[in-house]
């Protein structure tokens, strides 16, 4: 487990594995470890550059010995320089300005960083360069023409014997910037400095790096250390210059922290998007999904009414059968009632007819008999008397019935069984009976109570078959009832079918909308919430990374600081701000400037100001690596026309003697100044270090 | 349905002889006969009436139909056709060539036996004449104030007489035979009920009326 593995992981404790917190760390490329190269020098070993100035007679050039002229008032004036360089402190000056000392700081820039800050004029009269550094212990030489103020050339590795070899070749601007980026930044073990900036990581390198070796004066005096703006770039230049061990990996986890966020903001906003875009198609879907409802809605639920018709229809066939069952019953049964009816009413007609016959005998018997009807014989009193006495028909003589005669009936003894009955059943009426009968059915008992009970039982009968009558008859009226309701159910059980058929339209309608509606719900996919998931784990520990390595690069920083601050503070009255009290150098490289009583900013100060306090910010950085040796300040530093700005002769003598010292302190530097200030340089400066116009003179 | 006793038979006669009759007093009518009918024709005619009370309410519906009788008569002729009395008292009769046709011999005897009448021939010999003597002619006055079932004959012979009013024998006849079930039944038969047939007849006269 590394340092900064197990630091991350303990913030916040255990949210993510430490297993996991190395995997992420390396996968996003931040050091785990601060092991710091040791810093490696670099120095301009020589300057070489020739061609043609392209002048105008009107230009005032004193030169008299232009010799080609490239048309009507125009000179050409072919040009060379050529200087060999070591360490310490080295000037090149005019008395005046305006006579090519800046060009050669620039030459030299341009072949460092493969960009040209040259004007345009002095760019197009270039033709050839080539400058030879010292990097560690290589010797480097970069070598090219210039066309049109374009480069075209190549980076070249002089061997010891042999012949040089050729390490990168470049063929405009751009090419060289990235050729001379190839070659210095692994040469000067220094570590790429990422930062963030318009939604891509950037590396900076060499171009930053090199932009602060060089100070120069007016536009370059924006910032306090080196020539580019980026984002936190000067507090990570500071950083580096003051070897604070974690700054490299705090600026890669700040850079892969953002490149997380990136994709989480992309993944949101692609999210965002997708939501956007569908949004408009869900409302129309949820629009078609309520639609369907209200259409189903409005649908009668016949599903119960239809279950009914189809169970009643089912019942049809039994509810006819029990008609047709109950049909022939009751035609039975009416036909039995009848018959039963029938048979009573001829019991009933019987009887009557017995009763009417015993009325009539008696009716009859009450009157004597006159004469034979047959002879016309009249019946005489003997004859009577006879039939009392001697039991014989008082009109034919037979003789009668003794036992039925002892009853006051009439009626012989050979008479057929049927009319003795009849006879004797009109004795039984007895005399009273005779008269009761008349308005009284129930005299009638008398006469036949051994017949009562057949009509007794034909009238249970058919009390019975009455019953069974009505019964069956009720039962028949019922199923016929049912049926006719089966048979209306079934004739709008098509009605109902058509109903129950537009409401499964209905409800697969509202299914389909539903489904379309389901489709346009955003739903991550696994692959996409694990994907979230993924980064933001990543972003968590990224920024704990960053969070650990600031908080150990401020705390490095901060000793440092104040020492670089009191040597600032130091430098810049020398440089010729004696009312400085003091300065404060910050981690984020910005500077607090207390002066007079006042306190102001970096930015807030005069031109002047600013030049020496970015000269004697550079110088104390550069000390300071040369006195850690952690610092990876690769020693070298340009300064340009101090003199341009409002500096009184005197507080550039003391810039420039301060910086004599400087350079004097540490073998491995070289400091190489462009000045108009020349009067002390005799003294400052040994002549091989030194080029310096005559007064009126050119440099090249 | 069993046929009438001779004793009913008698009864019945009785009653037509002593209500359909007219005086006796044409020569060579029996002496002391106090009514006769002169047709043996018109009296089975009128028994037969007497004895189906269904072709009776027949015709009283007829009658009202004709506007000869008032409508009061047609719950007369229903209360004939459903009520209980006059079905207990439904005899059949064959029908001969002649229409309905029940010899009358036996019953008549009886009534002769008692000296409540006479039949004779008519000088022809071709027609029976029945005469009602004065003891039948109180007989039947006895008859006719009795309140018991015996009673309800004389009441149905003043309908009888109603419907028949004074018509012959032949014409009587022809109105039966106008009585399509009675024409339709062969001879020797016994002359079918059309009970439902006036049921129906009295239903529309009385949607009608």
């Amino acid at each position: 487990m590394s340092e900064l593995g197990s630091a991350v992981a303990e913030r916040p404790r255990g949210a993510v594995p430490e297993e996991t917190v190395e995997a992420i760390l390396t996968e996003a490329r931040v050091a785990t470890s601060a092991a710091v190269p040791t810093p490696v020098r670099l120095q301009v070993v020589s300057v070489q550059f020739s061609g043609s100035k392209v002048l105008t007679q009107d230009a005032g050039n004193t030169k008299g010995d232009a010799t080609a002229g490239v048309g009507d008032g125009v000179t050409t004036e072919p040009f060379e320089f050529s200087w060999t360089l070591g360490p310490g402190l080295h000037v090149v000056g005019s008395h005046e300005n305006l006579r090519g000392k800046s060009t050669v700081l620039e030459v030299i820039r341009w072949a460092l960083r493969g960009r040209c800050r040259l004007q345009a004029d002095v760019r197009s009269w270039l033709r050839h360069v080539q400058v030879a550094f010292t990097v560690g212990i290589e010797h480097l030489q970069v070598s090219f023409d210039v066309t049109e103020g374009s480069p075209h050339g190549a980076v070249l590795l002089a061997g010891g014997s042999g012949p040089a070899v050729q390490l990168v070749a470049f063929d405009d601007e751009d090419s060289f910037v990235a050729a001379m980026d190839a070659v210095m930044m692994p040469r000067l073990h220094l570590q790429r400095i990422a930062a963030w900036q318009s939604g891509q990581s950037v590396e900076h390198t060499w171009v930053a790096y090199a932009g602060a070796l060089s100070v120069s004066s007016g536009d370059g005096l924006a910032y306090l250390i080196g020539d580019t703006q980026f984002s936190g770039l000067p507090s990570r230049l500071l950083s580096m210059f003051l070897g604070a061990a974690w700054t490299a990996p705090r600026a890669e986890a700040l850079t892969a922290s953002k490149a997380v966020e990136a994709s989480l903001t992309n993944l949101q906003s692609r999210d965002d998007e997708r939501e956007a875009a569908s949004a408009g198609r869900r409302e129309q879907a949820a629009a078609e999904v309520a639609a369907a409802q209200a259409l189903l809605d409005d649908q009668p639920d016949s599903d119960g009414r239809l279950a009914d018709i189809e169970a009643a229809v089912n019942r049809l066939g039994g509810v006819s059968a029990d008609v047709a069952l109950l049909s022939g019953q009751l035609q039975d049964l009416r036909a039995a009632e009848q018959d039963i009816r029938r048979q009573l009413k001829d019991e009933q007609a019987r009887k009557h007819a017995q009763l009417e016959d015993a009325l009539g005998r008696r009716f009859f018997n009450a009157l004597r008999p006159t004469a034979c009807p047959r002879c016309a014989a009249p019946v005489t009193e003997d004859r009577r008397a006879q039939e009392q006495q001697g039991h014989e028909c008082s009109m034919c003589s037979t003789d009668l019935d003794l036992e039925a005669f002892t009853r006051e009936v009439l009626v012989s003894s050979t008479a057929p069984a049927a009319e003795r009955e009849a006879a004797l059943r009109s004795a039984t009426l007895g005399a009273s009976a005779a008269i009761a009968v008349e308005s009284d059915p129930d005299a009638t008992e008398d006469v036949a109570d051994d017949e009562e009970g057949a009509e007794a039982a034909l009238q249970a009968a058919l009390n019975q078959a009455v019953r069974s009558t009505t019964a069956v008859a009720a039962d028949l009226r019922e199923a016929n009832s049912e049926r006719d309701r089966i048979m209306a159910l079934a004739r709008s059980g098509r009605e109902v079918a058509g109903a129950l058929a537009r409401r499964r339209e209905a409800e697969l309608a509202l299914a389909r909308a539903q489904g379309a509606l389901d489709v346009l719900q955003v739903t991550q996919t696994d692959g996409e919430v694990a994907q979230r998931e993924d980064l933001e784990r990543r972003r968590t520990v990224l920024a704990a990374a960053e969070r650990v390595t600031a908080d150990w690069v401020r705390d490095a920083q901060k000793e440092a600081l104040v020492r670089v601050s009191e040597r600032i503070t130091q430098l810049a009255r020398d440089f010729g701000i004696p009312q400085l009290t003091s300065i404060k150098l910050s981690g984020n490289a910005t500077m607090k400037v207390f002066k007079g009583g006042a306190e102001t900013n970096y930015t807030g100060c005069a031109p002047g100001e600013k030049l020496r306090l970015k000269v004697a910010t550079a110088v104390a950085l550069l000390e300071a690596g040369f006195e850690t040796q952690i610092g990876r300040h690769p020693g070298l530093l340009t300064v340009d026309s101090p003199g341009s700005e409002e500096a009184t002769t005197e507080s550039l003598d003391t810039m420039l003697r301060a910086l004599g010292a400087v350079a004097a302190a540490s073998a491995g530097m070289q400091v190489i100044i462009a000045t108009t200030r020349t009067d002390l340089l005799e003294e400052l400066v040994p002549p091989e270090q030194r080029r310096i116009a005559e007064p009126g003179k050119y440099l090249w | 349905m069993s046929p009438a006793s001779r004793v009913q038979h008698a009864i019945r006669l009785l009653a037509l002889l002593h209500q359909a009759g007219e005086p006796a007093r044409a020569p060579g009518d029996p002496p002391h006969a106090v009514l006769a009918v002169r047709s043996e024709r018109r009296l089975q005619a009128l028994d037969f009436w007497l004895r189906n009370p269904d072709y009776l309410a027949d015709e009283l519906v007829t009658e009202v139909e004709a506007d000869r009788l008032g409508q009061e008569y047609l719950d007369v002729a229903e209360s004939l056709l459903d009520d209980p009395e006059p079905a207990l008292r439904h005899y059949p009769m064959p029908r001969w060539l002649f229409g309905a046709y029940e010899r009358l011999d036996d019953a008549f005897a009886h009534l002769e036996g008692y000296g409540l009448a006479v039949m004779r021939r008519t000088p022809g010999g071709h027609r029976n004449q029945f005469f009602l003597l004065p003891d039948g002619s109180a007989a039947g006055d006895e008859l006719a104030a009795s309140t018991g079932p015996l009673g309800w004959y004389p009441r149905q012979v003043q309908l009888v007489l109603l419907v028949a009013g004074t018509s012959n024998g032949r014409q009587l006849k022809d109105r039966q035979y106008l009585q399509a079930a009675y024409a339709d039944t062969e001879l020797g038969s016994n002359i079918g009920p059309i009970a439902d047939r006036v049921r129906e007849r009295l239903v529309e006269l009385r949607e009608t009326s």
